[in-house]
């Protein structure tokens, strides 16, 4: 079956003013969102990324290799998290991100295939 | 890499573990740090939260998410503290505290008492009579209880940014004051717990019977405050008789809470309610407060009011009310606070015990006095003797005015009812 990487990306600060109740709920919304999936054997995995650390990699034609801390803090949206998921195709990927609560304060999912390049999975 | 990180049963947090969490947490920081530190506190703690937040989704929830919480808030802080360079005795300190704060679960019994002592503190300093009533109730909300701002406003029906100001100037307040993070000793001890007792009480009616509003109730707040006064009963330092007699009354009060609104949230009155929904457990606590507070001489008038709850709670039907023994009640709680609002009350036990001419001739002074002028029960209140008695457009017009004050919703369709069953002519039955 098809694999998915979910990846999940919004901005850290929307939730600075969050009250003790809205943590809660929200870490609940996600955890059913998640558990639902582990349950019909669909999540593979998922972790979350470092937010305040980084590096961004680049070699300029003709330049030296330059290493860069990634500006994460500042930026507008980051990838706080990835989930690995088993589905049908992308429709249904996207069927099971639809009820994601990452949506409730506008982050969104990028959903990408992982490629097996017509190798059986090993999944 | 393949694990599964969410096992098929991922087990629930416990209703409301963050609010406590963060009250709990606090308290700990702020007694480690001082007052003057009360806005790092408050910031690390928010940060744990935050993290947890972005953490768990990915990585499931931890085996003991309190730990997790507790160990987070001690880094951050230790961080904060290094960088602020404070003095290293501090972090210390918050080792120390971390290492002897870890518990096992919230209400573990034993002698792990120093998170409750904590905690007590924090509602002492929260509640300090340097600060007045609403910046006390706004920031015991908001600290102790783990309120967010617009909550806070929702349940105080104020405006968040009024509350966000409040909460700010109660802390710059206690930070520049420096007020000793402590529950008071001595001859101290009786007017600081007024403070806090004030804030308690204020807190339930807020919940039990709110002023304004789509809701006639807002239980989570009458509930919150009856946690706080479990808090100050469970210490003996501050088991004082009158706490229990709050408690008593708050828990009779809120035995009727089942009962007060039907489906539809409109509101039976106690003449309507169906007494068997009254919740008989919060009566037995409320008896059970009662009886502790009348072990000594203290008489207040949450004593007294605990005892008229208890004539009501204990009445079979609202028929078998002992209405002369509520008006004996009324008679004492007068003397002891002759508020415009305890005449109103004891002008309804009046109705029943001499009838209504005697009620109306009790609610006319306090009509004149013109302190009620917003408080549509006092209109209310005349506009049901008025209609008992037959004379129904004096009793419309009473309702009228009623209806021109500031209620809940509920209350206005009660009322509203009621005038026009009036106006039709019916005869004022207590049933609708």
């Amino acid at each position: 079956m098809p694999q998915y990487v979910l990846l999940l990306r919004d901005d850290p600060k929307t939730y600075a003013d969050f009250s003790p109740q809205q943590f809660q709920s929200l870490i609940e919304k996600y955890n059913g969102w998640a558990g639902k999936l582990a349950a019909e054997g669909r999540l593979l995995s998922g972790k979350k990324l470092q937010e305040s650390n980084g590096k961004v990699m680049r070699k300029p034609k003709g330049g030296r290799l330059v290493v860069k801390d990634g500006p994460f803090a500042e930026a507008k949206e980051i990838v706080g998290g990835f989930y690995l998921i088993k589905a049908d195709d992308y429709a249904h990927a996207v069927k099971l991100c639809e009820d994601h609560p990452q949506f409730v304060n506008d982050g969104f999912v990028e959903i990408r295939e992982v490629d097996f390049m017509g190798e059986p999975e090993t999944e | 890499m393949t694990g599964t990180p969410h096992p098929t049963q991922v087990p629930a947090l416990v209703e409301g573990l963050f609010r406590e969490r963060y009250g709990r947490l606090v308290a700990g920081l702020v007694r480690v740090l001082g007052t003057r530190h009360f806005d790092l506190a408050e910031d690390v703690v928010q940060e744990a939260l935050a993290r947890a937040l972005r953490t768990w989704p990915f990585d499931g929830v931890p085996a003991d998410p309190s730990a997790w919480l507790l160990r987070v808030a001690r880094n951050l802080a230790l961080d904060r503290l290094r960088s602020g360079a404070v003095a290293e005795r501090k972090a210390e300190d918050v080792a120390r505290w971390a290492a002897t704060a870890t518990e096992v679960a919230p209400d573990a019994g034993g002698p792990r008492e120093t998170p409750e002592d904590d905690r007590l503190r924090l509602v002492f300093t929260c509640c300090h009579p340097v600060l007045a009533i609403e910046a006390r109730v706004a920031l015991t909300l908001k600290t102790v209880l783990g309120f967010g701002v617009p909550e806070i406003a929702r349940a105080l029906l104020a405006n968040e940014t009024a509350i966000a100001q409040r909460v700010v100037r109660a802390k710059r307040r206690l930070q520049e004051e420096d007020v000793a993070f402590e529950v008071p000793v001595g001859p101290e001890l009786a007017l600081r717990l007024d403070a806090v007792l004030e804030v308690v009480y204020l807190l339930f009616n807020e919940g039990f019977s709110a002023h304004r509003g789509t809701q006639l109730v807002r239980t989570e707040l009458a509930l919150e405050a009856i946690r706080l006064g479990e808090l100050l009963a469970a210490d003996p330092a501050t088991s004082a008789p009158r706490v229990h007699a709050l408690l008593a009354l708050m828990y009779l009060q809120a035995s009727r809470l089942p009962a007060r609104t039907d489906e539809a949230g409109d509101v039976a009155t106690l003449a309507q309610q169906d007494r068997r929904l009254w919740d008989r457990q919060r009566i037995a606590r409320g008896m059970a407060h009662f009886e502790r507070s009348i072990a000594g001489d203290e008489l207040t008038p949450w004593h007294v009011e605990a005892a008229i709850a208890s004539l009501h709670a204990l009445a079979p039907a609202y028929a078998a009310t002992d209405w002369r023994a509520i008006l004996a009640h009324y008679d004492v709680l007068v003397a002891l606070n002759p508020s415009p609002v305890v005449r109103l009350n004891r002008a309804v036990a009046v109705a029943h015990v001499h009838g209504e001419e005697a009620a109306l001739s009790d609610l006319d002074p306090l009509e004149g006095a013109g302190e009620l002028a917003d408080y549509p029960l006092l209109f209310a209140t005349r506009a049901l003797c008025l209609w008992r008695l037959g004379r129904h457009e004096a009793a419309a017009e009473a309702f009228r005015a009623a209806l021109a004050r500031p209620m809940t919703d509920p209350e206005r369709r009660l009322l509203e009812r009621r005038l026009a069953r009036c106006l039709a002519g019916e005869s004022e039955s207590g049933t609708r």
